[in-house]
Parts: C-alpha cells; sequence; structure tokens
C-alpha cells in the first residue's frame, strides 16, 4: 500500500487568526428565500450607506491600539451582498486609498470575501469588479448539493429552487477561482441527500466542501442515525473511488472526536467585527437582529462613539468551560463538537451567550462515529494508522 | 492558495517568505489601487505611481536574487511560485 | 444557600449601594403591603433567613414594627432616622453630608457611606468625620460608571490619605474598619454580594429580586412572588467559578455587583473595567496599608501579605491565558 498518498486536506483560512475580521451588512434583502437562512428577517429597508461603511473603515483604520492586527478580511454579507456590488465597488475603493494614504498595514494585508447565492455572479458589474480586486478576492458561492436538495432549501419567494440559475455561475467562478470551496447546509430534511451532494459538488469541479450543520434545534428522532447512515455511505465512496487525494469534505477530520485538552472557546465572535446599515456595531452578524429569533440584537457599539470594550470583555474572556455542562466538559468524544455564540445567545434561558446549546450532541456523536469509520477504513487501505495523528 | 502543480525546485526561510509575501500583495495591492485613482490629478498618484515602480523593482530583486543565491532549477517557457504555506518554490510553465 | 433576606419596605427607601433610589416622596402609598411583608417575615422564619430591613425616613406604623420584631434582624436606615432607631445602619449620603454636630452624637456606629463621583476630591476629609465615630465605614461609590483614568488616580490618592488617618487610629482600643482598605487584610478569599446567591431581595411590590438595583433599573424583572422554591435562569453564573475575569482575581474584598455587571457588560458574571480598576486601587491602597502598618504599629503578623502585581485589570491576564480545564474543575471544591 503506498505510504506517501496524498489526502487533501481542506484550505487553512487566510492568516487564520491573526487577522480582524470585519463584515459589512450591505443589504437585508435577497433574491432567495432560503428556508434554513438564520436571517429570518429579510428587506429591502436595510441598506448600508456609504457614508456608514466609510465611517466604520476609518475609526478601524485609526484606533490601532484598539485593532491591533496587522491583516484584515472585509467580509461582505446580506442578505445578498453582489445585490450592492456597486456600493462595495465604492467601500472597497475608500479602504484601499484610506489605508495607502495612512500608510497602515492593512493596505499589503487585507482580503475581500463574499459569500453569494450566485446568481448575479455573470453580471457584468460583479464581473468588472472582480477583474479590478482579482488577487485579493475570495468569492464563496453556495451551492446546496444535488439539484433536489439545493431546492429544497434554496428557493425563490414563490417556492421554486434556485438550482439551475446557480450552476451557470460555477464554471466561470472555478476558472476565475480554482481553489474555491462551497458552503453545505444540512437540516433534518437535507439528511437523505448528503452522501449524493457531496460528490454531485465534487463532480461539479468544487474540491473542497464545507457541510455542517444547522444550530437550531430541528432535530428530529432518529436524525442522528439516518445522518450517521448517510456518512458512512459517502466515507465507502470516497474511500472506493480514491476522492479523498483530490477533494476534501468537512464532516471528515483527524482532529475531531477527541478529549478537550485546551479551554479555548472556538468561535470567533467578538474578535470578528460586523457593522450594520445605521452603523451599530456587533460581535459577529449572528447578533444583529435579523438573525435572532428571540432576543434583542447585542450592540457593542457604533460608528461614532467607537467600541464599547466593557461590552466585549465577556466575548473575549469567554471559556469553553464557562458555558458548557459538565457532561460536556467530560466528554471523551468532544473536539469538534460546534457551536455558535449567536445562536447559543438567541436560544439561552436568559440572555447571555455563556449558556452552551447542546441540541447538537446526538448529531455530533453521530459525526464522530462516522469519521472513526472513514479514518479507520482509510487508514486500511492506505497501511498507515491515520486515527494516531489526529 | 494551494498549488501543487509544478516540479519542487527549492525551499526558502520563512522570514525570505515573509519578505517576498509583502512585496508580492504590496505589489498586487498597489496595482489594484491604481485601478481605482489612475487619474493623475489625484492626489495619491505620483506617490502611487512612484511607489509601484519602487516596488516591482524589489520584487524582481528579490526573486533574482534568491534564485542566484539558492541555484534553484529554471527553463526557458517557466516560472518560479512560492508555495506560502510550506515555503517551498516550484518551477512552472508559463501559461 | 440562602442565608439573608433584604426587604425594602418603602419605595422611598434610601439606597445602602451603588444604585440609584428613585426619588420618591415618603408615604403611605409606596410602603410594601402589610400582608406581603407578613410573607416575607415567614419566608424568612422558615428558611433560617435573617433579614435586613431597609428603611424609608418616614417613621412606620406599630404593625410594620411588630413585623420587623418577629424576626432576626438589622435595620439599614437614612442619616436622618438614626435617632428613631439608634442600633441601625447609618445611610450617610456624600450629597447631603451631616453637619459636624449631628455627627458629633454618634458612637461605634456602622455606617454606610454613598460617595457621588463629583465629592471623590473630598473623600479623605469626608472619612476623617466619620471615621470617628464608628465601628465599621462601608464605603460605596454611586456612580463609578462614569469613572475613568482621572477617577481611578484621584481615588488611590484618596486612600492613601485616609490609610493615614486609618492607621492614625489603628493603634487604639477598637479602632474603626474601612471595608475597602482593610478588609483585604483579613481575606483569604471571595468575600462579595453574592446577591441572589446568599440572599434575595423583597421590593415594595412585593415580589423577589435579585437585589434592589434590579427593582429600581426594571421592575418586570422579577424573580416572581414569595414562594419555597426561587428558580433563578442561569444562576450558576452567579457565582464565582462561572465568571472567567473574576475566578483568577485576588481583589477578595470586591463586591462583584452582578447588576453593574449586567448593565455595563450585558452577562451578570462579567465585571466593567471601571469595577475591576476600582478593585484594584483599593487593593493597592490595602497593600500600601498592610506595609505601612507593619512598619508603624507591628501585630500585622496575622494578615498574609499582599502581593505586588503588574496589572490593574484581571482582564489582561484571562484575556491572553485561559484557566485549564484540571484549574476549572478545582474551583468551588472543597479543600
Amino acid at each position: 500500500m503506498p505510504q506517501n498518498a496524498v489526502i487533501r486536506e481542506g484550505n487553512k483560512a487566510w492568516e487564520e487568526g491573526r487577522a480582524k475580521n470585519v463584515t459589512f451588512v450591505v443589504t437585508e434583502d435577497c433574491q432567495l428565500r432560503c428556508r434554513y437562512c438564520y436571517m429570518v428577517g429579510k428587506n429591502k429597508a436595510g441598506r448600508l450607506p456609504f457614508d456608514v461603511a466609510r465611517k466604520a473603515i476609518d475609526y478601524l483604520l485609526t484606533e490601532r491600539a484598539l485593532v491591533p492586527e496587522r491583516s484584515v478580511v472585509w467580509d461582505f454579507i446580506g442578505g445578498e451582498p453582489f445585490l450592492e456590488v456597486d456600493l462595495i465597488d465604492r467601500i472597497c475603493d475608500y479602504f484601499k486609498a484610506r489605508a495607502y494614504e495612512l500608510d497602515h498595514p492593512w493596505f499589503d494585508s487585507y482580503r475581500l470575501s463574499f459569500s453569494t447565492n450566485g446568481l448575479l455572479y455573470n453580471e457584468p458589474r460583479v464581473q468588472r469588479f472582480i477583474a479590478k480586486n482579482r488577487t485579493h478576492l475570495s468569492v464563496q458561492i453556495t451551492v446546496d448539493g444535488t439539484r433536489a436538495k439545493h431546492d429544497l432549501q434554496r428557493v425563490y419567494p414563490d417556492g421554486h429552487g434556485s438550482y439551475d440559475d446557480v450552476v451557470r455561475s460555477i464554471p466561470r467562478w472555478l476558472d476565475q477561482f480554482p481553489e474555491s470551496s462551497t458552503k453545505v447546509t444540512i437540516s433534518t430534511d437535507d439528511i437523505p441527500h448528503i452522501t449524493e451532494s457531496v460528490l454531485h459538488l465534487w463532480g461539479l469541479g468544487i474540491k473542497e466542501v464545507n457541510i455542517n450543520v444547522v444550530f437550531e434545534d430541528v432535530w428530529k428522532p432518529g436524525d442522528d442515525e439516518r445522518f450517521e447512515g448517510q456518512l458512512v455511505s459517502l466515507a465507502d465512496e470516497i474511500i472506493r473511488q480514491g476522492l479523498y487525494e483530490t477533494n476534501s469534505c468537512s464532516f471528515f477530520s483527524k482532529t475531531l472526536g477527541h478529549p478537550y485538552r485546551d479551554n479555548m472557546n472556538w468561535c470567533g465572535a467578538g474578535k470578528m467585527l460586523a457593522v450594520d446599515h445605521v452603523g451599530n456595531f456587533f460581535p459577529c452578524v449572528r447578533f444583529l437582529g435579523f438573525s435572532l429569533q428571540n432576543r434583542a440584537p447585542l450592540v457593542i457599539g457604533n460608528i461614532s462613539d467607537g467600541l464599547d470594550w466593557n461590552k466585549l470583555r465577556s466575548f473575549l474572556t469567554l471559556d469553553m468551560v464557562s458555558q458548557s455542562p459538565a457532561e460536556c466538559i467530560d466528554c471523551d468524544i468532544a473536539t469538534g463538537c460546534a457551536w455558535c455564540q449567536g445562536a447559543n445567545y438567541d436560544f439561552a434561558d436568559t440572555g447571555t451567550i455563556f449558556q452552551r446549546s447542546t441540541s447538537l450532541c446526538k448529531m455530533h456523536k453521530a459525526r464522530v462515529r462516522a469519521n472513526n469509520y472513514y479514518w479507520n477504513k482509510l487508514g486500511r487501505k492506505l497501511g498507515r494508522d491515520l486515527r494516531a495523528q489526529a | 492558495m494551494k498549488k501543487t502543480a509544478g516540479e519542487a525546485v527549492g525551499k526558502i526561510t520563512e522570514s525570505e517568505r515573509d519578505e517576498i509575501k509583502r512585496l508580492f500583495e504590496r505589489k498586487n495591492g498597489l496595482l489594484e489601487l491604481f485601478k481605482s485613482i489612475s487619474d493623475a490629478s489625484h492626489p495619491l498618484y505620483d506617490r502611487l505611481v512612484q511607489d509601484m515602480g519602487e516596488t516591482a523593482t524589489k520584487f524582481q530583486k528579490w526573486w533574482d536574487g534568491k534564485s542566484r543565491q539558492y541555484r534553484w532549477k529554471g527553463a526557458a517557457g517557466h516560472h518560479w511560485e512560492i508555495d506560502f504555506e510550506t515555503c517551498e518554490i516550484f518551477l512552472k510553465k508559463d501559461r | 444557600m440562602l442565608k439573608y433576606l433584604l426587604v425594602v419596605l418603602s419605595e422611598a427607601s434610601t439606597s445602602f449601594c451603588t444604585y440609584e433610589a428613585k426619588a420618591r416622596k415618603p408615604g403611605a402609598k409606596g410602603l410594601l403591603p402589610l400582608e406581603k411583608l407578613e410573607a416575607a417575615v415567614t419566608f424568612a422564619l422558615k428558611n433560617n433567613l435573617k433579614v435586613n430591613f431597609l428603611y424609608p425616613s418616614q417613621k412606620l406604623g406599630p404593625a410594620y414594627a411588630a413585623l420587623v420584631e418577629a424576626v432576626d434582624h438589622v435595620k439599614i436606615v437614612p442619616f436622618s432616622a438614626r435617632e428613631r432607631h439608634p442600633d441601625a445602619i447609618l445611610v450617610v449620603d456624600s450629597a447631603d453630608f451631616p453637619a459636624a454636630g449631628d455627627l458629633g452624637k454618634l458612637r461605634g456606629t456602622n455606617i454606610v457611606f454613598r460617595l457621588r463621583r463629583a465629592d471623590l476630591p473630598r473623600l479623605s476629609v469626608l472619612l476623617g468625620r466619620l471615621l470617628p465615630r464608628a465601628r465599621r465605614v462601608n464605603l460605596v461609590l454611586r456612580d463609578v460608571e462614569n469613572y475613568g483614568p482621572d477617577e481611578f488616580a484621584e481615588y488611590g490618592r484618596q486612600l492613601e490619605k485616609a490609610s493615614g488617618r486609618v492607621l492614625a487610629m489603628a493603634a487604639k482600643k477598637n479602632p474603626p474598619e474601612l471595608n475597602v482598605l482593610t478588609d483585604r487584610l483579613i481575606l483569604d478569599k471571595m468575600n462579595n454580594c453574592d446577591a441572589g446567591l446568599t440572599h434575595l431581595t423583597v421590593a415594595p411590590n412585593g415580589r423577589l429580586y435579585v437585589c434592589p438595583a434590579f427593582y429600581e433599573a426594571c421592575p418586570d424583572d422579577t424573580l416572581g412572588e414569595i414562594r419555597n422554591e426561587v428558580p433563578i435562569g442561569n444562576r450558576r453564573l452567579l457565582e464565582l467559578k462561572y465568571a472567567p475575569i473574576c475566578r483568577i482575581c485576588d481583589a477578595y474584598h470586591c463586591k462583584r455587583c452582578v447588576f453593574l455587571n449586567r448593565k455595563l457588560t450585558l452577562e451578570i458574571n462579567t465585571p466593567s473595567f471601571q469595577q475591576c480598576r476600582v478593585a484594584h486601587v483599593e487593593r493597592e491602597a490595602s497593600r500600601a496599608y498592610l506595609l505601612k502598618a507593619r512598619e508603624r504599629i507591628g501585630g500585622t503578623a496575622v494578615f498574609a501579605d499582599i502581593p505586588e502585581i503588574a496589572y490593574s485589570d484581571p482582564f489582561e491576564v484571562v484575556e491572553k491565558d485561559k484557566i485549564s480545564i484540571a484549574e476549572f474543575k478545582k474551583l468551588g471544591v472543597p479543600q
């Protein structure tokens, strides 16, 4: 068995952990009404004025003591960000010129990041923007799997699916950004489509599939078993066809399913920043009003007064042990069990970020079992103990 | 961006990597900024043009210097690329 | 485990802590209804609770007095009501500081001294007038959320001056205590307010609250009617173990005010930088006081050292270094 067989791993995030992530919510509008979207209050009114973005950029560029990171990722989201590509273009031009003028380190180390539904990708204005900023762009188009799976959730307001319109953008997108990934979301109804969807996406040429279950408690009895079955079936196909050499799927990871060794809070809420259309600052986009079902938005400052560092203290000192039940702290297969600070806040018994949601427990355990199966089986094929490397 | 195609011809140190990475990012940043302020009347224009020239020169000098120092294999119709993650230098065919 | 019950007898009751009681005219309308007071007293008797009654300046009727006397208690009264309640804890406010003549009659009194930010430059002088009359002075900073670098510096200077006064009295029999200066000397672990953990509050509307500040800020934010089981959502967040900044801190005298925590940081387990800085100004004053006391009067061998530290806010430590899982598990475990 080949000792030096390649196993493709997922790309690392650019400047991982070292870049300041700033998210501009450029619009609360979207052409779609994806059924699993956590942004439950889409509307046309919430549009980011250029002046608000400008003031936010000025604040972040001038407050070096408060924002010491040497790199920045400007995330543009919505709704659908490319609905406002002209605005985004203007904002980016402003940032570039201002950072250059101030001789700010961010001029030499920035990225412009987009997570888009892909419907406007071929539009001339979007393509002009891409050409203008090519080397600094990260563009992720969400293709949710097979047509059947994609159109289950990613629908227009009248309920019809968007798959056919989205995949028209894929060839050009992959030509322009060959190492791109896509994001796939799994809710209860999506489970039967997992295997087929991952293989389908790889077949389209999207080599990296970041696939995750939703954080909301939507799970029905038996979902964990069905989920596990799908992942085992996927594992079998990956190994049988040797797809592990050129493709990656985030469901399978060597670091998954071990006891906790450290006490880190892995969520970046608080270290990143989101800015809404009225200039309020948030620890993450999941704390904006239109992302929350049960709680008031959690504002941590604004473009006029700056960041309220008292409101950030809890985020910056939040750790795993302070928010997790004892069962989670002591769990033998804890690593990789994910949480979202915004979802935690939304679903907690009281308005706190210190209560971790455990609605994913069974799904995590199912994933760990399938993950173990995958690495053990792959290891047998390759003659290596892959589990031991975790 | 991962690029695994091409022949691995050498490896540099992390500080050399940081050096070229900064020059690479700056060169790209200046070029892309120029697309927004190519009007000569813009207050940043002169500084930008000069900076572009200087950075391009430093960039090329780095490659020239390191390729001589490390004696990387070269070939007509090929160029060198760096993998910023691994610090490896690859010889790749021109498109 | 609950040990105390705080009963606010009237809407016009004095504040004895950091919160501001809304200015209300004393009168019968704002009184805690008699049946609610009886329920509170009964609750205390059934649960072995000592009661702190918080009084208004007006005189209460005999029915109220009888209920108060039916349970083991302490009275906290505004300075103006001192003659009616000679053994009570008196609340003095810097905004309405008593005349020398009025203070002169006091001996060995327990005083809560609420200081307005504007009066910070007079702190040492005002303490100089209170300390000789007191067994203990509990200093409460009224508007600490408005404190900044200038106030922290001034507070430090004032405590340094005050510590000279306390030191001068320390050699005498029964020297007075000043919470922000002398408490830290005798503490080897956190001694906090513990609102919600060791005590609850009955507000003038007869309902339960974590403390009077929560009632004053939002009467709807109640724990409900007086009853045997009082659930508090995420109660563990009131405990030191679940406070990442506080659990590594040794400013043991700090009150860890959960109301200010929530008001300023939105989390009941996370203090603001103002609270931490103030607590560390006090800690440093205690440390300096201990060193001077050792030099001048001795007899301080019983007090543990207060080590010098390089930070003025434990957030600086916690942000970089998270407690380990093993260390966390040891917390709150009886040694």
